[in-house]
C-alpha cells in the first residue's frame, strides 16, 4: 500500500514536471514537502479512491502520508 | 469616466464609497478624482490594462494597486463533453442544489467563513479585513436572494460543500460569487466551481466570471477546465480621511 501511496505521488508530481521522490515519511506533508497543489490534491483523491475505493479526505483533513497510510488501514 | 455611488458599502464596510469605471481609451478626469477623494472615504477605481497614463496618474494621486481581475469564459454550448478524468470523477459526484427559501439561505451564510474569502481585497486590505470581507458578501447575498438572483449549494457526494450565486441574462450565465466551505478546503473541492455550468439543469451557452490575480489555486482550476481569459482590468484603491 505504501509503495501505491508514493506511485500516485509520483505520477502527480512527473505530470508538474517535478523531480520523483525516492521516499517519503509519515511526517512527510503533502502541501510543503510534496509541493502539492489544490488541483492534485483532487488528483490525489480521486487516484485513491480509484485503487482502494476510499475517500480519504471524507472524514476530515489530510496532510500528512502518515494520515494517507491511516486511513487506508482503517 | 462613470462613477457608482456605493451607498450599499457603508452596511457593509462602514465606508462611504465610491467606484470609478473607465472604458480602455478614456483618460482620467484628474480635478474630478481629487473632488471624489474629498467626499469618499474609500474609492476603487477600475481601469484597462494597457492605459499606462491611467495608472502612472493613480500612483501619482495615492491610489495603490489592489488586483488584476481576470475575466474568463467557457463556451458550454460547443464544449459539452469534459476530458479531464480526474474533472470527470468530480462532475459525477456532485450536483447543485437551489437554495428556495430564507431558511436554507440563512443556513449558507451560517456556513459561511471569512477563510473562504482570503483573497478577497477587502480580506487583505488591513483598513479592512476578514470580518468585513465577509459581512460584505453575506449582505450581497442577502440582497441578490431578495432580487431572485439564483442562488444554489454545491454537493459533493453527500455533503454540502459550498455554494455558487450565478445570473442569467439571456444565453450568458455570470458566476457572481462562490466557494467551498472551510470544513471542505485544502482538499481539491475548487474543482467543483468551474464545473458549475455542466451541473445545471438549464441549457447554457456562455458561462463567464470574474478571478483575482490574488487567487492563483482557482484561476489553475480554471484553466485545467479550458476556460479562456476574455479580458484583464487593473483595480486600484484609495483609503481618505474625510
Amino acid at each position: 500500500m505504501k509503495e501505491k501511496v508514493l506511485e500516485v505521488i509520483n505520477m502527480i508530481r512527473v505530470a508538474k514536471n517535478l523531480p520523483l521522490v525516492e521516499s517519503v515519511t509519515d511526517n512527510t506533508r503533502l502541501r510543503e514537502d510534496l509541493d502539492l497543489t489544490s488541483f492534485d490534491m483532487a488528483e490525489l483523491t480521486v487516484r485513491i479512491e480509484d485503487e482502494y475505493g476510499i475517500d480519504i479526505f471524507e472524514t476530515g483533513l489530510v496532510n500528512t502520508i502518515g494520515e494517507i497510510y491511516a486511513k487506508l488501514q482503517k | 469616466m462613470k462613477i457608482i455611488d456605493c451607498f450599499w458599502e457603508i452596511a457593509n464596510i462602514g465606508k462611504k464609497t465610491c467606484e470609478i469605471i473607465l472604458s480602455p481609451d478614456e483618460l482620467i478626469e484628474e480635478s474630478a478624482l481629487q473632488q471624489l477623494c474629498k467626499v469618499c472615504e474609500y474609492v476603487v477605481v477600475k481601469i484597462s490594462t494597457t492605459n499606462m497614463h491611467n495608472s502612472l496618474l493613480l500612483g501619482k494621486m495615492g491610489f495603490s494597486f489592489a488586483e488584476t481581475q481576470i475575466a474568463i469564459q467557457k463556451d458550454v454550448l460547443n464544449q459539452q463533453e469534459i476530458t479531464d478524468s480526474i474533472a470527470s470523477f468530480y462532475l459525477k459526484n456532485s450536483s447543485i442544489e437551489r437554495i428556495n427559501n430564507k431558511e436554507q439561505l440563512m443556513e449558507v451564510l451560517d456556513k459561511m467563513s471569512s477563510n473562504m474569502f482570503t483573497t478577497d481585497r477587502i480580506y487583505l486590505d488591513p483598513y479592512f479585513g476578514a470580518e468585513y470581507s465577509l459581512n460584505r458578501y453575506r449582505n450581497w447575498m442577502k440582497t441578490e436572494y431578495d432580487k431572485d438572483t439564483p442562488i444554489y449549494e454545491l454537493k459533493y457526494k453527500t455533503n454540502s460543500v459550498g455554494f455558487i450565486m450565478c445570473r442569467t441574462d439571456g444565453n450568458v450565465t455570470d458566476a457572481l460569487l462562490g466557494g467551498i466551505y472551510e470544513n471542505y478546503q485544502n482538499r481539491g473541492l475548487g474543482l467543483l466551481l468551474p464545473l458549475v455550468p455542466y451541473m445545471m439543469s438549464d441549457k447554457i451557452d456562455w458561462y463567464r466570471t470574474r478571478i483575482s490575480s490574488n487567487n492563483l489555486p482557482v484561476w489553475k482550476m480554471y484553466e485545467r477546465l479550458h476556460y479562456a481569459i476574455t479580458n484583464f482590468e487593473y483595480i486600484f484603491i484609495k483609503h481618505n480621511e474625510i
